[in-house]
């Protein structure tokens, strides 16, 4: 007993002294940089329309061209591997705090994203979505933390500096290895190790098919947990960023983007079909129209890079941009009332086959 | 259920209060079958099925045994087959299939791909083997078949080391399932150093050094360099997270009153391949000796080739059991070509230098051609592996592939530290306000630097 006694008195006495080398953030204020510029570009542009999306819209989406062939001012904001958590914050803290607000935001997503909260909003991504916050998001804790946590991680999460502080510690430390690497090359700094290891490390670089295997098993997992549309939707942020849409006079679209699995095999697996066909009735019910690209034939295999990315070269940005430009005009140019009786007309136009919904949803 | 779930101490938290407080041998034992298949079936509730039926078979075939011994042999074949069986449909089934049918393309017919969606239930390599033993035991008279069915289910599915061993031997674990446990506070406080330092083995050093193994081994074309330092990182991963599976697996067991089987033996400090099968998976490479290469005849055998043949078998086999995959088949190879090598060279068995310079040399070459080994076995394909070497590699002992490798290197020996600190506790075995302070400090890190929490252990996909 008195072993133990001694050990957990060693152990709170290092977790106060960690505590105190690593104080507590106060607020995600400390990050703001992020915010600040995509707010500075939407005040400069006054965009008619703003693309919301993570890298996968930046791959395959040229703002400029599409505001030069729509003639509507186009701006995206967009992040790599954003999810559903960091598009709440974009639309809210960003997006619809500009003077000038949009008339339309068109969100771009992949499958079950849109429903699940909790899917890139806690480790390497926390950051991201700290750029984005204020220092109060109940809503935010609610759903990406306190419901897709155990008890103790979000205890640890909420209560413990050092809990928090994990990834900025790890790439504190990362940062002094690559500092030390440097001067021991007769460099300063850390830019040169930093650099060579981008440089290395660059999706160029890497063997498609096995960054490809990777992303696919990463989100299989995300496949795997969120089945049921109805199950998902009480617990997402899709029914906050409608209303605050609605509260703010601004249309918000859908367009679920085509993944390199729907491109190779063109076989949609049963379950995705029917939380598909859910999500159209819901999106559908509420005045969003939704865009399904999945099916739409002229995007073919050859388009995609790595993953679900697009090439990034500028004939494919400019193809797939003027399909959306295709897609999209009809819907910005409906009035609200056109578009809540239409929607399955829209999501089925141009002979891409919607099956017809079985599923009601209840609320 | 995975151990570092928060949701698993939270299953070990109730099991060992349920466990304890029942106090009766026949009350506990069922307690622990119960808990053994709600961790087999959190991670999917048909796998309990096939945990049942091998357990069943099993069980059945060992009272075959005695009651009808003019037929032992049957059983025993029955038993194999259905194992065997199962292993082979659940894991190899595709892998045979997709090779089949590229043979038979290259031979010019076409036949239509045939593979099924299987899920590949975690774990049963290690428990079949664990299930085989027992059956195979009984058939030599080596132990008596158990009549009583809780105890030998308690046996196949004990949840500590169901997923990833080690692998008990029935003579081992069915007598301490069998017998009365009594509450020890020597065991319940020697189980915690266990658990402390598989959480941080796997948390803090095995999934921080992942980062960088996992982008070396995805490079279209990494310089020898750079191949090598991932392959070192590997090293570090591999043994920091198989080592932590087990390090938990003894503790948990500990914590209710068993003991299970050393797996690791400060496997890097190996001076000879049968040194390191010695150290390295303590568990599988004794099951394997056992079962496999002494009945071919390998610790008998005359002639030369009759030797390597024995020798490639095995190993063959071990590399397969590891995983569906020609690259495992080439490691598992790669190791009997050592191990024959060494033999040839005289330096077979227990072996071991004299002098410090010459142990120094022996362990420089052992760990050198252990890392070529890794290599073969972190390759995502051969086909990775042909194309990487094929491909005219460059050294990269210059410009970004010097500096990234540094980087690879700095970070294994700032990530792994805490190994060797836990290795020098160890050491100081008495001094109790050190022991006090490094598992401190192990909590402090696993709060602070761990990475996130869902990776699977790597022998999962075992």
């Amino acid at each position: 007993m008195q072993y133990l006694f001694r050990a957990a008195c060693v152990i709170v006495l290092m977790l106060e002294a960690a505590m105190i080398l690593q104080p507590s953030e106060q607020g995600p204020e400390k990050r703001r940089k992020l915010s600040a510029t995509f707010r500075e570009e939407l005040r400069a542009t006054a965009p008619e329309v703003v693309f919301l999306g993570n890298s996968v819209l930046a791959y395959s989406t040229d703002a400029s061209l599409f505001t030069k062939l729509s003639g509507r001012r186009t701006v995206c904001v967009s992040r790599g591997g954003s999810a559903s958590a960091w598009w709440y914050l974009a639309l809210k803290n960003v997006i619809l705090k500009t003077p000038e607000r949009p008339q339309w935001v068109v969100v771009f997503f992949r499958d079950r994203v849109l429903t699940d909260p909790g899917f890139r909003a806690t480790g390497q991504y926390k950051r991201a979505i700290d750029e984005m916050a204020t220092s109060r998001e109940p809503i935010l804790d609610r759903l990406a933390y306190r419901r897709a946590m155990n008890g103790v991680t979000y205890c640890l999460l909420r209560h413990c500096p050092l809990y928090q502080r994990r990834d900025a510690i790890k790439r504190r430390i990362d940062s002094h290895i690559k500092k030390k690497v440097t001067a021991l090359l007769g460099g300063t700094g850390c830019g040169n190790a930093h650099r060579a290891v981008r440089r290395v490390f660059a999706e160029t670089n890497m063997d498609d098919r096995l960054l490809t295997m990777s992303q696919l098993t990463a989100e299989a997992r995300l496949a795997r947990e969120n089945g049921r549309f109805a199950e998902q939707l009480n617990r997402s942020f899709l029914p906050h960023m409608i209303a605050l849409a609605r509260e703010n006079k601004v249309r918000i679209a859908f367009v679920r983007m085509k993944r390199r699995r729907d491109a190779a095999t063109n076989r949609e697996p049963a379950a995705l079909r029917a939380y598909m066909c859910a999500l159209q009735s819901y999106l559908a019910e509420n005045g969003a129209p939704l865009i399904d690209l999945t099916r739409d034939s002229r995007i073919t295999l050859d388009s995609y890079g790595t993953g679900d990315h697009f090439r990034p070269i500028p004939e494919v940005r400019r193809y797939f941009t003027e399909l959306l430009v295709e897609r999209l005009t009809p819907i910005f140019s409906m009035t609200p009332k056109m578009i809540d009786r239409s929607p399955p007309a829209l999501a089925a136009d141009r002979g891409l086959s919607v099956a017809p919904c079985r599923f009601a949803i209840s609320r | 259920m995975i151990f570092t779930d928060f949701r698993y101490l939270m299953f070990l938290g109730m099991v060992f209060a349920a466990y304890w407080l029942a106090r009766n041998k026949s009350v506990q034992n069922p307690i622990l079958l119960a808990a053994s298949y709600v961790f087999y079936g959190f991670i999917h509730p048909w796998f309990c099925l096939l945990i049942a039926t091998s357990t069943l078979v099993d069980y059945g075939c060992g009272l075959g045994m005695v009651r009808f011994a003019a037929r032992k042999r049957f059983f025993l074949i029955l038993s194999l087959g259905c194992n065997l069986g199962l292993l082979g449909f659940f894991k190899y089934f595709n892998f045979f299939a997709e090779n089949i049918h590229k043979l038979l393309c290259g031979v010019g017919f076409e036949p239509g791909p045939f593979t099924l969606e299987i899920l590949l239930p975690v774990g049963i390599s290690f428990y079949t083997f664990q299930t085989m033993s027992y059956t195979i035991d009984v058939y030599r008279g080596k132990l008596p078949p158990r009549k009583n069915f809780i105890d030998f289910a308690v046996f196949v599915s004990f949840f500590p080391q169901l997923v990833a061993g080690p692998i008990e031997r029935a003579t081992r674990l069915l007598p301490q399932v069998e017998a009365t446990r009594r509450w020890d506070w020597d065991k319940f406080l020697s189980a915690w150093p266990l658990l402390m330092a598989g959480y941080l083995k796997k948390m803090v050093i095995a999934d921080n050094v992942a980062i960088y193994v996992d982008r070396v081994f995805m490079l279209r074309q990494p310089s020898l360099l750079l191949l090598a330092c991932g392959t070192l990182a590997f090293a570090v991963q591999i043994y920091a997270d198989f080592s932590a599976y087990t390090d938990i697996a003894r503790g948990s067991a500990r914590l209710l009153g068993f003991d299970l089987m050393e797996n690791f033996r400060a496997p890097y400090l190996a001076i000879s391949p049968s040194d390191f099968w010695r150290r390295w998976h303590i568990s599988f490479s004794s099951w394997i000796r056992d079962y496999l290469y002494i009945p071919l005849g390998g610790s008998r055998v005359e002639g030369q080739g009759r030797y390597a043949l024995i020798l490639l078998i095995t190993f063959g086999l071990s590399g397969l059991w590891h995983g569906a995959a020609w690259n495992f088949v080439a490691w598992g190879l790669y190791h009997a070509v050592l191990l024959f090598l060494y033999y040839r060279l005289g330096l077979a068995g227990r072996w071991r230098p004299t002098g410090r310079l010459a142990t120094f040399i022996a362990w420089m070459c052992m760990f050198c051609l252990t890392m070529v080994g890794w290599t073969i076995f972190r390759a995502p394909s051969m086909e990775w592996l042909i194309h990487v070497f094929g491909r005219g590699f460059s050294l990269g002992l210059l410009g970004d592939s010097l500096i990234v490798s540094l980087v690879v290197l700095t970070s294994v020996a700032v990530y792994s530290a805490p190994l060797l600190v836990l290795v020098l506790a160890d050491r100081l075995d008495g001094r109790r306000l050190v022991h006090s302070l490094v598992y401190s400090l192990a909590i402090v890190l696993l709060i602070g630097v761990s990475a996130d929490s869902g990776v699977d252990f790597i022998y999962f996909q075992f």
